[in-house]
């Protein structure tokens, strides 16, 4: 079982994903009407 | 030797042709509704604006007959109906879908499978029809003067509806009848034309009949005092119409889905061999995999629909959720986990159908834990039943860690990580008889493991920084991209998987009608559950109306306009579901008994 | 050694259930309702029998010692000794949970009462659904005047409702621990940040007599507030709680 050749996509893949997903909140979030994150 | 169930293939195509279909209904259904608004008071003889205002009722202007309860018969005529047409229409949809791979693959069993899911509907069909029949009995009956409003807004779009029963009747019986004779060529491309216009029409008819129950709850098109302005497409096309009709939509797919599963599983258990065990046992999974694929965008659709009744009617979406109807929304909960539960088991017993299940089974228990941690967030009341004792430890009715799950981000978030785990199940199922033969596998399984994890901590953040760190409005607005989150990554991983998987070996033939009858109770039990829950949240729809006819413009005068015990709403919708059941079992049979043939010895002459 | 797999599911089972009550009462000091308790094992145990019953083999393993217990002629004792103890101990504990007890009846309380669309209120009829507190807009257009108005509201607070809902505005006022219910926290998500204004007006002013008739009996010990202050106060009010609380009231679109 190749460490490297899983480890490295993963990490890639956590990455490339959490910035998706950020961007993906952030956009849906500001067609309602609102940022990301609460201000008061 | 070759698998004799071949995987679908073409599910894509089927959705496009379908999505067209879908197009010339909504075409269609707003085709004769444009009519209706172009002519509003001429079409029958009526001046513009000189339409009653809603009648003011007194418990005398409800006509009663000896022994029966007016409100009681009218509940369980619609409720029997409503799960029939529910049935009736789905059936066709995932028909057509079937009959499309079927002519994609050439494969004749999905062109079969197909047939048998029409021969059952053929019946229900009539047994809806029926039921409509009684519920239209009841309402003039014991609500003449209800009826008589309603229909004087709805008239055309009523008389339309009946129309249209002649189109349905006729697409459907040449459908089911001429299945055999349209084969092959031109004349197949035929018959799936007459299943998409089936389609049409039954939605067609959804959509009209959903406006006048929506009417009743969001009325538009008329005024304070119940004056109608003579716009039939203001009264159809009212707040609550297309929030109603995309439920009802995605529910009747993943209801008849589990219907047509009940009927594959009782027909599995009493199968006489093993083609015919491995026949109901490929069935079973078709209609379970049809009911999951409908199961999962359901909640959103739900809480869409619940979120626009609150939105609409503060009285109203407080009393479903904050208010009585809230305990009944507990055991919704609970229905709906089971329903996760069933579908989820149904697929881990299922892998035992593959001989390469065993590098996947092993993480079943994770997901177990899941689920079952999930779902118990997920029917966590607000407001806890405590005894006296209790109350004094805790200091009041507030729990200060479990109240927090009950209410809607915990649940939310718990509802999107029950379907992106049903959804792994069913990864994990497709992936047990495969293995794949690209050189980069380990690194898609690491990009694959990397999509779940980012999009459940997304899912949680959403739920947990957004529901409990903010205010209302982000609090809701936030349930949107958890929704997406797990569409996405359902979609990704299917894609992803598709991939990964290409040109992939088969570990060996999936051995259809190797799987416990256990197995089978799970599939009944989805059929059960979800027969129930439809049950009873049609009550709940029905009652947060409580002493209205139609909302704030004609009150309900009658002796039985009261909101019943919790006890007692439970035990009608008990009662209604046992009788369906009993209805489909005759359903069942009557499919089995048309093939039977008895060949009594000297009976006929000659 | 291999634990047999009817005693591991017994094991995880009771380990679940400890596990909570551990948790809950001991550790984090909140007690886990026996109603809820009872509810969450019926579904842990579920899942136990779902994960341990998928495989054909390992449901085979599983149910062998009650096979054994109940086929196997060599154990004729303990099947006639557990035979005749279950049903005895059923029998008992069936006998035991329907003995009556001294224990009031436990009460469904709707926490969330429905707001009727229309109450009369100061004497006029007041549409719910419509009622917009006159002082919110203030908050934009002249945030001094709005300071004052959330300073006089402040001081109404102080002086009619702190003695339930605390000083805090966390329902720890020093009457709080003799009422049941409790007075509401306001600090929580759950109540008057998931509410409109309207809402709080007609819970304010019409108190616990004012609660709809569903899921009567209310033994609410909300005053008639209509009846002590002038309307113009118990806005002021509303917007102090949503001021000191920091959140914001619920609004609402209407087509």
């Amino acid at each position: 079982m190749s460490v490297k050749g899983y480890f490295l996509p993963f990490v890639a893949g956590l990455v490339v994903f959490t910035a998706a997903f950020l961007l993906l909140d952030t956009a849906v979030m500001n067609m309602q009407g609102l940022g990301l994150i609460f201000h008061q | 030797m070759k698998d004799p169930h071949p995987t679908q293939r073409g599910p894509a195509s089927a959705m496009i042709a379908f999505v067209v279909a879908l197009a010339a209904v909504f075409l269609l259904a707003f085709g004769p509704v444009d009519a209706l608004a172009a002519e509003p008071a001429a079409a029958d003889g009526v001046a513009a604006g000189s339409y009653a205002p809603a009648p003011k009722l007194t418990a005398a202007d409800y006509p009663t007959i000896a022994g029966i309860n007016s409100r009681v018969a009218v509940w369980i005529f619609a409720q029997l109906h409503l799960w029939f047409a529910a049935f009736v229409l789905a059936v066709p949809i995932f028909v057509f879908i079937i009959e499309v791979i079927g002519m994609r693959t050439r494969d004749k069993r999905y062109d079969d499978m197909a047939y048998e899911f029409i021969k059952v509907a053929i019946t229900a069909y009539s047994l809806t029809a029926i039921l409509g029949g009684g519920l239209l009995f009841s309402l003039i009956l014991f609500y003449p003067h209800l009826f008589t409003y309603l229909s004087t807004i709805f008239s055309a779009s009523m008389f339309y509806y009946a129309l249209l029963f002649f189109a349905e009747s006729a697409v459907l019986y040449v459908y089911y009848y001429g299945w055999h004779w349209l084969q092959g060529g031109f004349k197949k491309w035929v018959h799936l034309s007459l299943g998409l216009i089936l389609n049409a029409v039954g939605t067609t008819l959804m959509l009209l009949a959903n406006a006048w129950l929506t009417f009743m709850m969001s009325p538009a098109g008329v005024d304070a005092a119940g004056v109608f302005s003579g716009d039939a497409w203001a009264a159809i096309h009212n707040f609550l119409w297309n929030p109603i009709n995309i439920h009802r939509f995605v529910a009747n797919i993943a209801y008849g889905g589990s219907i047509v599963g009940a009927y594959a599983a009782f027909k599995f258990l009493t199968a006489t061999g093993n083609q015919e065990k491995a026949h109901y046992d490929w069935m079973g999974y078709n209609a379970n995999f049809i009911a999951i694929c409908a199961l999962l965008p359901l909640p959103f659709a739900g809480y869409y629909l619940a979120a626009e009744i609150y939105a609409y009617s503060q009285q109203m979406g407080i009393t479903l959720m904050g208010g009585i109807f809230a305990w009944l929304f507990i055991i919704q909960a609970v229905l709906i986990g089971t329903l996760f539960l069933s579908a989820n088991y149904y697929l881990w017993c299922g892998m035992g159908r593959s001989d390469g299940a065993k590098r996947y089974t092993k993480y079943i228990k994770y997901i177990a834990i899941v689920l079952i941690g999930a779902f118990l967030v997920w029917f966590t009341p607000h407001t806890l039943v405590l005894t006296n004792e209790e109350l004094k430890a805790l200091g009041g009715p507030h729990h200060k860690i479990l109240g927090p799950l009950g209410i809607m981000p915990a649940k939310n978030t718990a509802v999107n990580v029950m379907i992106i785990f049903t959804a792994l199940s069913f990864m994990f199922y497709r992936r047990a008889n495969k293995v794949a033969t690209v050189s980069w596998v380990n690194a898609g399984n690491a990009i694959q493991v990397a999509l779940f994890t980012t999009g459940i901590a997304n899912i949680m953040f959403l739920g947990i920084y957004h529901g409990y760190f903010t205010n209302t409005v982000y609090k809701v607005a936030a349930s949107i991209p958890q929704v997406l989150t797990t569409v996405a990554v359902i979609v990704g991983s299917i894609t992803l998987d598709s991939f990964i998987y290409r040109g992939a070996k088969e570990v060996g033939p999936l051995h259809w009608g190797r799987i416990p009858g256990r197995a089978q109770y799970a599939l009944f039990l989805l059929a059960v559950s979800f027969t129930w829950l439809m049950g009873l949240m049609g009550y709940i729809r029905s009652g947060i109306r409580q002493h209205w006819h139609v909302l704030d413009i004609m009150r309900d005068a009658s002796p039985d306009a009261f909101t019943p015990t919790l006890g007692y709403a439970a035990n009608v919708v008990s009662v209604a579901a046992i009788l369906f059941m009993a209805m489909v079992i005759f359903v069942f049979w009557i499919a089995q008994v048309s093939g039977s043939k008895t060949l009594p010895a000297g009976y006929w002459k000659g | 050694m291999k634990i047999p797999r009817l005693l591991q599911a017994a094991l995880v089972l009771a380990g679940v259930y400890f596990g909570f009550v551990v948790v809950f009462d001991v550790i984090l000091e909140a007690v886990i309702p026996a109603s809820l308790l009872v509810m969450y094992m019926f579904f842990v145990t579920a899942g136990v029998f779902m994960v341990f019953t998928y495989d054909e083999d390992q449901t085979r393993e599983l149910v062998a010692p009650i096979k054994a217990l109940v086929e196997d002629p060599a154990k004729r004792l303990w099947r006639n000794l557990v035979f005749a103890i279950v049903p005895l101990a059923v029998g008992g504990a069936t006998y035991m949970q329907m003995q009556p007890g001294f224990e009031a009846p436990l009460e469904l309380r709707t926490i969330h009462p429905a707001p009727p669309t229309t109450a009369k209120i100061y004497g006029k009829r007041v549409n719910l659904l419509q009622l917009e507190n006159p002082f919110r807009k203030l908050e934009k257009e002249d945030p001094e005047q709005f300071r004052e108005l959330v300073n006089e509201g402040a001081a109404v607070y102080i002086r009619n409702c702190q003695y339930c809902h605390g000083d805090k505005l966390d329902g720890q006022g020093p009457y709080a621990d003799g009422l049941n219910p409790t007075p509401l926290n306001f600090q929580d998500v759950g109540t008057i940040a998931q509410l409109q204004e309207s809402y709080l007006f007609w819970r304010i002013t019409t108190g616990g007599p004012g609660l709809p008739k569903e899921a009567a009996p209310w033994i609410s010990s909300m005053p008639v507030w209509q009846d002590f202050l002038t309307e113009d106060e118990v806005w002021q009010v509303i917007l102090y709680l949503y001021d000191y609380t920091g959140h914001r009231p619920r609004s609402w679109e209407h087509e």
